[in-house]
Protein backbone atom coordinates (compact mmCIF):
# COMPACT_ATOMS: atom_id res chain seq x y z
CA UNK A 1 0.00 0.00 0.00
CA UNK A 2 1.20 3.48 -0.78
CA UNK A 3 2.18 6.12 1.81
CA UNK A 4 -0.39 7.45 3.24
CA UNK A 5 -0.70 11.19 4.91
CA UNK A 6 -3.02 11.64 7.72
CA UNK A 7 -5.47 14.43 6.93
CA UNK A 8 -5.27 14.83 11.27
CA UNK A 9 -9.01 15.13 11.33
CA UNK A 10 -10.78 13.11 13.40
CA UNK A 11 -13.21 10.38 12.39
CA UNK A 12 -11.43 11.25 8.32
CA UNK A 13 -8.43 9.36 8.61
CA UNK A 14 -10.52 6.36 10.37
CA UNK A 15 -12.62 6.38 6.89
CA UNK A 16 -9.75 6.73 4.71
CA UNK A 17 -8.07 3.70 6.54
CA UNK A 18 -5.06 6.13 7.76
CA UNK A 19 -5.26 9.16 5.40
CA UNK A 20 -5.00 10.33 1.93
CA UNK A 21 -2.12 8.26 -0.13
CA UNK A 22 0.80 10.27 -1.12
CA UNK A 23 1.05 12.53 -4.15
CA UNK A 24 -3.16 12.21 -4.52
CA UNK A 25 -5.35 15.30 -6.09
CA UNK A 26 -8.51 15.05 -3.90
CA UNK A 27 -11.82 17.08 -4.90
CA UNK A 28 -13.73 18.11 -1.83
CA UNK A 29 -16.77 18.68 -3.54
CA UNK A 30 -20.47 20.40 -1.66
CA UNK A 31 -23.10 22.71 -1.74
CA UNK A 32 -22.49 25.96 0.24
CA UNK A 33 -22.54 26.19 3.60
CA UNK A 34 -21.43 21.77 3.89
CA UNK A 35 -17.43 23.64 5.56
CA UNK A 36 -15.71 22.92 2.14
CA UNK A 37 -13.03 25.35 2.93
CA UNK A 38 -13.01 24.77 6.92
CA UNK A 39 -11.99 21.01 6.05
CA UNK A 40 -9.20 22.23 3.69
CA UNK A 41 -8.02 24.91 6.30
CA UNK A 42 -8.34 22.08 8.58
CA UNK A 43 -6.50 19.84 6.92
CA UNK A 44 -3.55 22.45 6.59
CA UNK A 45 -3.75 23.31 9.88
CA UNK A 46 -3.75 20.17 11.50
CA UNK A 47 -0.79 18.85 9.28
CA UNK A 48 1.38 21.74 11.02
CA UNK A 49 0.08 20.71 14.43
CA UNK A 50 0.56 17.32 13.86
CA UNK A 51 2.43 16.49 11.23
CA UNK A 52 4.77 19.68 11.21
CA UNK A 53 4.30 19.73 7.39
CA UNK A 54 4.13 23.36 5.69
CA UNK A 55 1.41 23.76 3.52
CA UNK A 56 -0.64 26.39 0.82
CA UNK A 57 -4.24 27.71 0.53
CA UNK A 58 -4.97 29.11 -2.76
CA UNK A 59 -7.98 31.14 -2.65
CA UNK A 60 -9.35 32.50 -5.97
CA UNK A 61 -12.41 34.53 -4.38
CA UNK A 62 -11.69 35.13 -0.35
CA UNK A 63 -9.89 37.53 0.53
CA UNK A 64 -7.28 36.03 2.61
CA UNK A 65 -7.66 38.35 5.53
CA UNK A 66 -11.07 37.17 5.74
CA UNK A 67 -9.94 33.60 6.46
CA UNK A 68 -7.81 34.57 8.85
CA UNK A 69 -10.66 35.66 10.72
CA UNK A 70 -13.26 33.31 9.92
CA UNK A 71 -10.61 30.66 10.99
CA UNK A 72 -9.26 32.39 14.39
CA UNK A 73 -12.83 33.57 15.52
CA UNK A 74 -14.54 30.03 15.02
CA UNK A 75 -11.91 27.67 15.38
CA UNK A 76 -9.04 29.31 17.44
CA UNK A 77 -6.51 28.14 14.41
CA UNK A 78 -4.14 31.49 14.12
CA UNK A 79 -3.19 31.08 10.73
CA UNK A 80 -0.92 34.50 10.39
CA UNK A 81 0.93 33.11 13.44
CA UNK A 82 1.85 30.15 11.07
CA UNK A 83 2.41 32.01 8.57
CA UNK A 84 5.17 34.13 10.55
CA UNK A 85 6.54 30.60 11.46
CA UNK A 86 7.24 29.62 7.56
CA UNK A 87 4.54 27.07 7.93
CA UNK A 88 1.92 28.41 5.63
CA UNK A 89 0.83 30.60 3.10
CA UNK A 90 -2.31 31.81 2.54
CA UNK A 91 -2.05 33.37 -1.19
CA UNK A 92 -5.13 35.34 -2.74
CA UNK A 93 -4.75 35.41 -6.97
CA UNK A 94 -6.62 35.02 -9.77
CA UNK A 95 -7.08 31.30 -11.47
CA UNK A 96 -4.96 32.40 -14.58
CA UNK A 97 -2.36 33.90 -12.33
CA UNK A 98 -2.23 30.73 -10.23
CA UNK A 99 -2.27 28.59 -13.53
CA UNK A 100 0.40 31.04 -15.23
CA UNK A 101 2.64 30.53 -12.20
CA UNK A 102 2.44 27.12 -11.79
CA UNK A 103 3.42 26.70 -15.31
CA UNK A 104 6.28 29.14 -15.20
CA UNK A 105 9.78 27.31 -14.70
CA UNK A 106 10.97 28.71 -11.50
CA UNK A 107 7.60 30.64 -10.97
CA UNK A 108 5.84 32.47 -7.74
CA UNK A 109 4.53 28.88 -7.16
CA UNK A 110 7.49 26.63 -7.12
CA UNK A 111 9.26 29.07 -5.22
CA UNK A 112 6.86 29.17 -2.38
CA UNK A 113 6.36 25.92 -2.31
CA UNK A 114 10.32 25.39 -2.38
CA UNK A 115 11.19 27.94 0.15
CA UNK A 116 8.57 26.42 3.10
CA UNK A 117 9.06 22.69 1.95
CA UNK A 118 5.67 22.50 1.28
CA UNK A 119 3.34 19.33 1.66
CA UNK A 120 0.10 19.89 1.53
CA UNK A 121 -1.91 22.36 -1.32
CA UNK A 122 -5.65 23.43 -0.94
CA UNK A 123 -7.19 25.36 -3.62
CA UNK A 124 -10.24 27.29 -3.29
CA UNK A 125 -11.77 26.69 -5.56
CA UNK A 126 -11.27 24.44 -8.98
CA UNK A 127 -15.40 25.31 -10.09
CA UNK A 128 -13.68 28.88 -11.11
CA UNK A 129 -11.58 26.77 -13.70
CA UNK A 130 -14.45 27.21 -15.82
CA UNK A 131 -13.84 30.87 -16.99
CA UNK A 132 -10.64 30.11 -17.88
CA UNK A 133 -11.31 27.14 -19.75
CA UNK A 134 -11.33 29.15 -23.39
CA UNK A 135 -13.24 26.89 -25.47
CA UNK A 136 -15.48 24.08 -23.88
CA UNK A 137 -15.79 21.71 -21.57
CA UNK A 138 -12.99 19.50 -22.74
CA UNK A 139 -10.75 22.45 -22.09
CA UNK A 140 -11.64 22.67 -18.86
CA UNK A 141 -10.86 19.32 -18.64
CA UNK A 142 -7.40 19.54 -19.99
CA UNK A 143 -6.83 22.45 -17.43
CA UNK A 144 -7.36 19.90 -14.42
CA UNK A 145 -5.44 17.61 -15.89
CA UNK A 146 -2.52 19.51 -16.05
CA UNK A 147 -2.79 21.15 -12.69
CA UNK A 148 -2.55 17.49 -11.22
CA UNK A 149 0.32 16.59 -13.35
CA UNK A 150 1.97 19.64 -12.01
CA UNK A 151 0.88 19.28 -8.39
CA UNK A 152 1.96 15.51 -8.14
CA UNK A 153 5.25 16.78 -9.66
CA UNK A 154 5.98 18.83 -6.51
CA UNK A 155 4.91 15.29 -4.57
CA UNK A 156 2.36 17.38 -2.83
CA UNK A 157 -1.00 16.07 -1.62
CA UNK A 158 -3.58 18.47 -3.15
CA UNK A 159 -7.31 19.00 -1.83
CA UNK A 160 -9.12 20.53 -4.61
CA UNK A 161 -12.55 22.12 -3.81
CA UNK A 162 -15.23 22.41 -5.93
CA UNK A 163 -18.57 23.83 -5.73
CA UNK A 164 -21.88 22.07 -6.21
CA UNK A 165 -24.52 24.09 -7.59
CA UNK A 166 -25.98 20.95 -9.04
CA UNK A 167 -27.55 19.11 -6.53
CA UNK A 168 -28.52 15.97 -8.82
CA UNK A 169 -25.71 13.44 -7.64
CA UNK A 170 -26.49 10.70 -10.05
CA UNK A 171 -24.85 13.72 -12.58
CA UNK A 172 -20.81 12.61 -12.13
CA UNK A 173 -18.90 15.78 -13.14
CA UNK A 174 -15.87 14.88 -15.73
CA UNK A 175 -13.54 16.50 -13.21
CA UNK A 176 -14.31 13.09 -11.21
CA UNK A 177 -12.62 10.54 -13.52
CA UNK A 178 -9.23 12.79 -13.38
CA UNK A 179 -8.56 13.23 -9.88
CA UNK A 180 -7.35 10.68 -7.17
CA UNK A 181 -10.33 10.66 -5.02
CA UNK A 182 -13.16 12.46 -4.52
CA UNK A 183 -15.04 13.32 -1.07
CA UNK A 184 -18.61 14.86 -1.10
CA UNK A 185 -20.07 16.94 1.48
CA UNK A 186 -23.96 16.84 1.65
CA UNK A 187 -26.35 19.20 3.61
CA UNK A 188 -29.83 17.83 3.89
CA UNK A 189 -33.28 18.33 5.92
CA UNK A 190 -33.29 16.75 9.14
CA UNK A 191 -35.92 16.26 11.42
CA UNK A 192 -38.34 18.97 9.85
CA UNK A 193 -36.18 22.27 11.32
CA UNK A 194 -32.84 20.59 11.75
CA UNK A 195 -30.07 20.42 8.81
CA UNK A 196 -27.83 16.93 8.48
CA UNK A 197 -24.17 17.01 6.88
CA UNK A 198 -22.76 14.07 5.76
CA UNK A 199 -19.36 13.34 4.00
CA UNK A 200 -18.86 10.28 1.88
CA UNK A 201 -15.63 9.10 0.02
CA UNK A 202 -16.82 8.47 -3.48
CA UNK A 203 -13.85 7.46 -4.60
CA UNK A 204 -10.06 7.35 -3.53
CA UNK A 205 -7.51 5.65 -4.78
CA UNK A 206 -4.78 3.61 -3.05
CA UNK A 207 -6.30 3.06 0.31
CA UNK A 208 -9.86 0.93 1.72
CA UNK A 209 -12.20 3.35 2.20
CA UNK A 210 -15.61 2.79 4.96
CA UNK A 211 -18.19 3.12 2.85
CA UNK A 212 -21.43 5.26 3.50
CA UNK A 213 -22.64 8.72 4.32
CA UNK A 214 -20.93 9.73 7.48
CA UNK A 215 -22.56 12.25 9.44
CA UNK A 216 -20.58 15.24 10.23
CA UNK A 217 -21.00 18.33 12.81
CA UNK A 218 -18.86 21.45 12.54
CA UNK A 219 -17.73 22.22 16.07
CA UNK A 220 -15.48 24.46 17.62
CA UNK A 221 -12.46 22.01 16.51
CA UNK A 222 -13.57 21.64 13.29
CA UNK A 223 -15.51 19.19 11.12
CA UNK A 224 -15.96 16.59 13.39
CA UNK A 225 -17.40 13.43 11.18
CA UNK A 226 -18.32 10.15 12.73
CA UNK A 227 -18.28 6.88 11.22
CA UNK A 228 -22.25 6.04 9.61
CA UNK A 229 -22.94 3.27 11.40
CA UNK A 230 -22.43 3.29 14.38
CA UNK A 231 -24.44 3.54 17.47
CA UNK A 232 -23.36 4.05 21.01
CA UNK A 233 -21.15 0.73 22.55
CA UNK A 234 -22.33 -0.63 25.21
CA UNK A 235 -20.30 -0.77 28.19
CA UNK A 236 -20.19 -4.48 28.54
CA UNK A 237 -19.76 -4.39 24.51
CA UNK A 238 -15.46 -3.96 24.68
CA UNK A 239 -14.83 -6.29 27.82
CA UNK A 240 -17.26 -9.53 27.61
CA UNK A 241 -15.93 -13.21 26.17
CA UNK A 242 -16.27 -13.29 22.42
CA UNK A 243 -18.09 -17.19 21.13
CA UNK A 244 -16.69 -17.18 18.00
CA UNK A 245 -19.07 -17.62 15.03
CA UNK A 246 -16.93 -19.50 12.95
CA UNK A 247 -17.11 -17.04 10.20
CA UNK A 248 -14.53 -14.70 10.06
CA UNK A 249 -15.58 -11.23 8.56
CA UNK A 250 -18.51 -11.49 11.29
CA UNK A 251 -16.10 -12.22 13.77
CA UNK A 252 -14.55 -9.32 12.98
CA UNK A 253 -17.08 -6.96 12.87
CA UNK A 254 -18.18 -8.33 15.84
CA UNK A 255 -14.60 -7.37 17.88
CA UNK A 256 -14.23 -11.38 18.21
CA UNK A 257 -17.72 -12.49 18.76
CA UNK A 258 -20.53 -12.81 19.73
CA UNK A 259 -20.79 -12.17 23.56
CA UNK A 260 -20.94 -14.51 25.91
CA UNK A 261 -24.04 -14.55 28.15
CA UNK A 262 -26.10 -12.17 25.19
CA UNK A 263 -29.12 -13.04 23.20
CA UNK A 264 -28.52 -12.92 19.54
CA UNK A 265 -31.34 -12.82 17.13
CA UNK A 266 -31.12 -14.07 13.32
CA UNK A 267 -33.66 -12.07 11.14
CA UNK A 268 -34.30 -14.10 8.20
CA UNK A 269 -36.47 -13.72 5.31
CA UNK A 270 -38.11 -16.60 3.36
CA UNK A 271 -35.77 -16.88 0.54
CA UNK A 272 -32.53 -16.39 2.49
CA UNK A 273 -30.42 -20.01 3.47
CA UNK A 274 -29.31 -19.32 7.02
CA UNK A 275 -28.63 -22.97 7.62
CA UNK A 276 -24.51 -21.97 6.72
CA UNK A 277 -25.04 -19.39 9.06
CA UNK A 278 -26.16 -21.72 11.82
CA UNK A 279 -24.24 -24.88 11.24
CA UNK A 280 -21.22 -22.55 11.43
CA UNK A 281 -21.91 -20.72 14.62
CA UNK A 282 -23.09 -24.11 16.45
CA UNK A 283 -19.95 -26.24 14.95
CA UNK A 284 -17.74 -23.65 16.44
CA UNK A 285 -19.77 -24.33 19.72
CA UNK A 286 -18.86 -27.60 19.86
CA UNK A 287 -15.64 -27.80 18.37
CA UNK A 288 -14.66 -25.01 21.68
CA UNK A 289 -16.40 -27.59 23.53
CA UNK A 290 -19.77 -26.03 24.38
CA UNK A 291 -22.58 -27.97 25.17
CA UNK A 292 -25.74 -26.91 22.92
CA UNK A 293 -29.53 -26.98 23.53
CA UNK A 294 -31.57 -26.52 20.72
CA UNK A 295 -35.45 -26.20 19.58
CA UNK A 296 -36.11 -27.98 16.75
CA UNK A 297 -38.35 -26.45 14.02
CA UNK A 298 -41.13 -28.09 11.93
CA UNK A 299 -38.90 -27.39 9.08
CA UNK A 300 -36.00 -28.81 10.66
CA UNK A 301 -35.56 -32.16 11.95
CA UNK A 302 -32.79 -33.81 14.15
CA UNK A 303 -31.58 -35.74 11.22
CA UNK A 304 -31.16 -32.40 9.24
CA UNK A 305 -29.63 -31.10 12.17
CA UNK A 306 -26.92 -33.92 12.18
CA UNK A 307 -26.21 -33.65 8.63
CA UNK A 308 -25.71 -29.93 8.82
CA UNK A 309 -23.58 -30.29 11.51
CA UNK A 310 -21.44 -33.60 10.13
CA UNK A 311 -21.24 -31.42 7.09
CA UNK A 312 -19.32 -29.08 9.72
CA UNK A 313 -17.25 -31.64 10.27
CA UNK A 314 -18.78 -32.58 14.03
CA UNK A 315 -18.69 -35.76 15.00
CA UNK A 316 -22.44 -35.40 16.14
CA UNK A 317 -22.70 -39.06 17.81
CA UNK A 318 -20.28 -38.54 19.84
CA UNK A 319 -21.75 -34.96 20.72
CA UNK A 320 -24.63 -36.71 21.91
CA UNK A 321 -23.48 -39.92 23.50
CA UNK A 322 -21.59 -37.36 25.48
CA UNK A 323 -25.08 -35.70 26.36
CA UNK A 324 -23.53 -31.95 25.13
CA UNK A 325 -25.93 -31.66 23.03
CA UNK A 326 -29.89 -31.60 23.78
CA UNK A 327 -32.99 -30.94 21.80
CA UNK A 328 -36.37 -29.76 22.17
CA UNK A 329 -38.97 -31.33 19.85
CA UNK A 330 -42.61 -30.23 19.09
CA UNK A 331 -43.12 -32.47 16.67
CA UNK A 332 -43.01 -36.30 17.62
CA UNK A 333 -40.58 -37.12 14.88
CA UNK A 334 -38.49 -40.57 14.58
CA UNK A 335 -34.97 -40.34 16.59
CA UNK A 336 -32.10 -41.82 15.83
CA UNK A 337 -31.14 -45.18 17.84
CA UNK A 338 -29.39 -44.08 21.11
CA UNK A 339 -30.36 -40.54 20.83
CA UNK A 340 -33.46 -40.45 22.93
CA UNK A 341 -32.24 -39.51 26.28
CA UNK A 342 -30.74 -36.28 24.71
CA UNK A 343 -34.45 -35.31 23.16
CA UNK A 344 -37.13 -33.43 24.83
CA UNK A 345 -40.70 -34.40 23.74
CA UNK A 346 -43.08 -31.11 24.38
CA UNK A 347 -46.00 -32.01 21.71
CA UNK A 348 -48.14 -32.72 24.43
CA UNK A 349 -47.40 -29.87 26.84
CA UNK A 350 -49.42 -26.88 26.76
CA UNK A 351 -47.86 -23.46 27.75
CA UNK A 352 -47.99 -23.81 31.11
CA UNK A 353 -46.77 -27.13 31.26
CA UNK A 354 -43.86 -26.25 28.95
CA UNK A 355 -42.51 -23.53 31.25
CA UNK A 356 -42.70 -26.03 33.82
CA UNK A 357 -40.26 -28.19 32.21
CA UNK A 358 -38.39 -25.80 30.90
CA UNK A 359 -37.89 -24.39 34.70
CA UNK A 360 -37.89 -28.08 36.23
CA UNK A 361 -36.26 -30.05 33.51
CA UNK A 362 -34.25 -27.75 31.14
CA UNK A 363 -32.93 -25.31 33.49
CA UNK A 364 -31.50 -27.56 36.06
CA UNK A 365 -29.49 -29.01 33.38
CA UNK A 366 -28.41 -26.01 32.07
CA UNK A 367 -27.26 -25.29 35.78
CA UNK A 368 -25.34 -28.70 35.55
CA UNK A 369 -21.55 -29.36 35.09
CA UNK A 370 -18.86 -26.53 34.47
CA UNK A 371 -19.68 -26.30 30.62
CA UNK A 372 -21.01 -23.51 28.80
CA UNK A 373 -24.31 -23.44 26.62
CA UNK A 374 -25.05 -22.02 23.80
CA UNK A 375 -29.16 -22.30 22.80
CA UNK A 376 -30.48 -22.01 19.45
CA UNK A 377 -34.05 -22.21 18.53
CA UNK A 378 -36.47 -20.95 15.58
CA UNK A 379 -38.92 -18.49 17.24
CA UNK A 380 -41.51 -19.02 14.41
CA UNK A 381 -41.76 -22.68 15.79
CA UNK A 382 -42.67 -21.22 19.16
CA UNK A 383 -45.08 -18.51 18.24
CA UNK A 384 -46.82 -21.47 15.49
CA UNK A 385 -47.23 -23.69 18.13
CA UNK A 386 -47.32 -21.43 21.27
CA UNK A 387 -48.68 -18.41 20.24
CA UNK A 388 -47.63 -14.56 20.05
CA UNK A 389 -48.73 -13.77 23.30
CA UNK A 390 -46.79 -16.85 24.88
CA UNK A 391 -43.57 -15.32 23.13
CA UNK A 392 -44.56 -11.99 23.96
CA UNK A 393 -45.05 -12.80 28.17
CA UNK A 394 -42.07 -15.33 28.01
CA UNK A 395 -39.41 -14.58 25.43
CA UNK A 396 -38.21 -11.15 27.97
CA UNK A 397 -38.18 -13.88 31.33
CA UNK A 398 -36.50 -16.65 28.53
CA UNK A 399 -33.40 -14.08 27.73
CA UNK A 400 -33.03 -12.66 31.17
CA UNK A 401 -33.03 -15.61 33.27
CA UNK A 402 -30.26 -16.92 30.09
CA UNK A 403 -28.53 -14.21 30.79
CA UNK A 404 -27.72 -14.98 34.48
CA UNK A 405 -26.69 -18.26 33.44
CA UNK A 406 -23.91 -17.01 31.25
CA UNK A 407 -25.91 -19.15 28.33
CA UNK A 408 -25.45 -17.24 25.03
CA UNK A 409 -28.35 -17.69 22.77
CA UNK A 410 -29.11 -17.57 19.12
CA UNK A 411 -32.80 -17.34 18.26
CA UNK A 412 -34.26 -17.34 14.59
CA UNK A 413 -36.85 -15.23 13.65
CA UNK A 414 -38.55 -13.79 10.52
CA UNK A 415 -39.54 -10.23 11.56
CA UNK A 416 -41.50 -9.91 8.62
CA UNK A 417 -43.39 -13.01 9.36
CA UNK A 418 -44.36 -11.59 13.14
CA UNK A 419 -45.16 -8.26 12.40
CA UNK A 420 -43.46 -5.14 13.36
CA UNK A 421 -44.72 -4.91 16.61
CA UNK A 422 -43.42 -7.86 17.81
CA UNK A 423 -40.05 -7.97 15.57
CA UNK A 424 -39.60 -4.13 17.63
CA UNK A 425 -39.61 -6.42 20.71
CA UNK A 426 -37.33 -8.47 19.90
CA UNK A 427 -35.58 -6.18 19.03
CA UNK A 428 -35.40 -4.56 22.10
CA UNK A 429 -34.98 -7.61 23.81
CA UNK A 430 -31.74 -8.73 22.46
CA UNK A 431 -27.91 -7.82 22.74
CA UNK A 432 -27.57 -8.05 19.01
CA UNK A 433 -29.15 -8.38 15.57
CA UNK A 434 -27.92 -9.96 12.64
CA UNK A 435 -29.93 -10.02 9.23
CA UNK A 436 -29.57 -11.92 5.97
CA UNK A 437 -32.07 -11.60 3.10
CA UNK A 438 -31.80 -12.61 -0.70
CA UNK A 439 -32.38 -9.27 -2.77
CA UNK A 440 -32.10 -10.38 -6.84
CA UNK A 441 -30.01 -12.99 -7.08
CA UNK A 442 -27.48 -12.39 -4.29
CA UNK A 443 -27.47 -13.16 -0.28
CA UNK A 444 -26.78 -10.44 2.28
CA UNK A 445 -26.04 -10.63 5.89
CA UNK A 446 -25.87 -7.35 7.99
CA UNK A 447 -24.99 -6.87 11.40
CA UNK A 448 -28.02 -4.39 12.81
CA UNK A 449 -27.49 -4.40 15.96
CA UNK A 450 -24.50 -4.84 18.10
CA UNK A 451 -22.91 -4.01 21.68
CA UNK A 452 -19.88 -2.46 20.30
CA UNK A 453 -22.32 -0.57 18.39
CA UNK A 454 -20.90 -1.10 15.04
CA UNK A 455 -23.41 -1.74 12.70
CA UNK A 456 -21.84 -3.18 9.61
CA UNK A 457 -22.48 -2.62 5.67
CA UNK A 458 -24.67 -5.14 4.19
CA UNK A 459 -21.79 -8.07 2.89
CA UNK A 460 -22.39 -10.36 0.13
CA UNK A 461 -22.31 -13.74 1.18
CA UNK A 462 -20.46 -16.04 -1.04
CA UNK A 463 -20.05 -19.70 -1.17
CA UNK A 464 -16.92 -22.07 0.09
CA UNK A 465 -16.15 -25.24 -0.27
CA UNK A 466 -14.67 -25.63 2.67
CA UNK A 467 -16.08 -25.05 6.27
CA UNK A 468 -17.50 -22.43 6.98
CA UNK A 469 -18.90 -22.68 3.55
CA UNK A 470 -19.36 -18.93 3.04
CA UNK A 471 -18.04 -16.29 3.92
CA UNK A 472 -18.43 -12.45 3.62
CA UNK A 473 -17.62 -10.50 0.70
CA UNK B 1 -7.40 62.01 -10.00
CA UNK B 2 -6.36 64.68 -8.05
CA UNK B 3 -3.12 64.03 -5.48
CA UNK B 4 -5.51 64.39 -2.59
CA UNK B 5 -7.83 62.11 -3.89
CA UNK B 6 -5.36 59.92 -4.50
CA UNK B 7 -4.23 59.84 -0.39
CA UNK B 8 -7.09 57.75 0.47
CA UNK B 9 -6.45 55.18 -2.35
CA UNK B 10 -2.91 54.48 -1.50
CA UNK B 11 -4.38 54.00 2.22
CA UNK B 12 -6.74 52.12 0.83
CA UNK B 13 -4.17 49.83 -1.44
CA UNK B 14 -1.53 49.98 1.68
CA UNK B 15 -4.13 48.37 3.77
CA UNK B 16 -4.96 45.93 1.39
CA UNK B 17 -1.73 44.64 1.00
CA UNK B 18 -0.88 44.50 4.48
CA UNK B 19 -3.96 42.45 5.48
CA UNK B 20 -3.01 40.32 2.62
CA UNK B 21 0.81 39.83 2.81
CA UNK B 22 0.30 36.76 0.35
CA UNK B 23 -2.09 38.53 -2.20
CA UNK B 24 -0.37 38.47 -5.64
CA UNK B 25 -2.43 40.42 -8.39
CA UNK B 26 -2.53 41.86 -11.64
CA UNK B 27 -3.84 44.85 -12.09
CA UNK B 28 -7.38 43.55 -13.54
CA UNK B 29 -7.30 41.39 -10.59
CA UNK B 30 -6.92 44.77 -8.29
CA UNK B 31 -9.66 45.99 -10.38
CA UNK B 32 -11.90 43.32 -9.25
CA UNK B 33 -10.84 42.65 -5.50
CA UNK B 34 -10.99 46.45 -4.84
CA UNK B 35 -13.64 47.86 -6.53
CA UNK B 36 -11.33 50.36 -7.98
CA UNK B 37 -11.21 51.42 -11.32
CA UNK B 38 -7.83 50.03 -13.63
CA UNK B 39 -6.73 53.79 -14.64
CA UNK B 40 -6.97 55.16 -11.11
CA UNK B 41 -5.43 52.08 -9.27
CA UNK B 42 -2.10 52.17 -12.24
CA UNK B 43 -0.47 55.60 -10.36
CA UNK B 44 -1.32 54.95 -6.94
CA UNK B 45 0.44 50.99 -7.21
CA UNK B 46 3.26 52.83 -8.96
CA UNK B 47 3.81 55.20 -6.35
CA UNK B 48 3.72 51.85 -3.48
CA UNK B 49 6.36 50.36 -5.67
CA UNK B 50 8.05 53.51 -5.34
CA UNK B 51 7.87 53.92 -2.07
CA UNK B 52 8.70 50.01 -1.34
CA UNK B 53 5.51 49.10 0.37
CA UNK B 54 4.78 46.64 -2.58
CA UNK B 55 6.37 45.00 -5.76
CA UNK B 56 5.99 44.72 -8.87
CA UNK B 57 6.94 41.45 -10.53
CA UNK B 58 6.70 40.30 -14.32
CA UNK B 59 7.29 41.85 -17.71
CA UNK B 60 6.09 43.19 -20.59
CA UNK B 61 3.49 45.09 -19.20
CA UNK B 62 1.94 41.85 -17.20
CA UNK B 63 3.10 43.06 -13.82
CA UNK B 64 1.72 41.14 -10.77
CA UNK B 65 1.90 43.19 -7.52
CA UNK B 66 2.18 42.12 -4.12
CA UNK B 67 2.93 43.03 -0.65
CA UNK B 68 7.09 43.64 0.23
CA UNK B 69 7.59 42.68 3.80
CA UNK B 70 9.41 45.78 5.47
CA UNK B 71 12.94 44.85 6.17
CA UNK B 72 12.94 45.62 9.76
CA UNK B 73 9.60 44.13 11.69
CA UNK B 74 9.78 44.81 15.19
CA UNK B 75 7.08 44.08 17.69
CA UNK B 76 6.54 46.47 20.30
CA UNK B 77 4.48 46.38 23.55
CA UNK B 78 4.14 49.96 24.87
CA UNK B 79 4.17 50.29 28.64
CA UNK B 80 0.92 52.11 30.18
CA UNK B 81 3.45 54.29 32.57
CA UNK B 82 6.80 55.38 31.13
CA UNK B 83 9.51 54.02 33.43
CA UNK B 84 11.46 56.85 35.42
CA UNK B 85 14.76 57.23 34.55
Amino acid sequence: MQKQITTGIHGLDTILSGGIPAQSTVIIDGAPGTGKTTLGVQFLYEGIAQKDEAGILITFEEFPDQIYDDMKSSFGWDLMKQEKAGKLRVIGMSPDIFMEQLLEPDGLMEQMIREIECKRIVIDSISLFRYLAKEDSFDERRLLYQLRNILRKFGLVSLLIQERSDLNISHVPDSYFIVDGVIRLNVRAHLDVFRKRTLEVVKMRGTRVIEGEHTYKITDRGLYPMIAAQTVMDYQGAESEKVSTGIQGLDRQLYGGMDRGAVYMLDTNSRANYMPVIGSILSERLRIGDNVLTVLSSTQTIDDLNKLLSHHHIDVEEVVRKQRIHFIEHYRRSVPDGWENSVFYVDQLSNDDYNQFLKNQCYPLLHNGEKEWFVYYDLNTIITERGTDYVLSSFAKEAAFARSLGMTVLVLCNFKEVGEQVASFLERTTNGVFKTWVDGSNQYLQVTKASNGQLSEPYLLESMKEHPFIRLI
Amino acid sequence: MEKKEALPLQMECTMFFQSNPYMIESLAGLENKLGRRKEDLQPILEILVQQGIIRQIGKDSKYLYRYKEPDIITEMTIPDKLESP
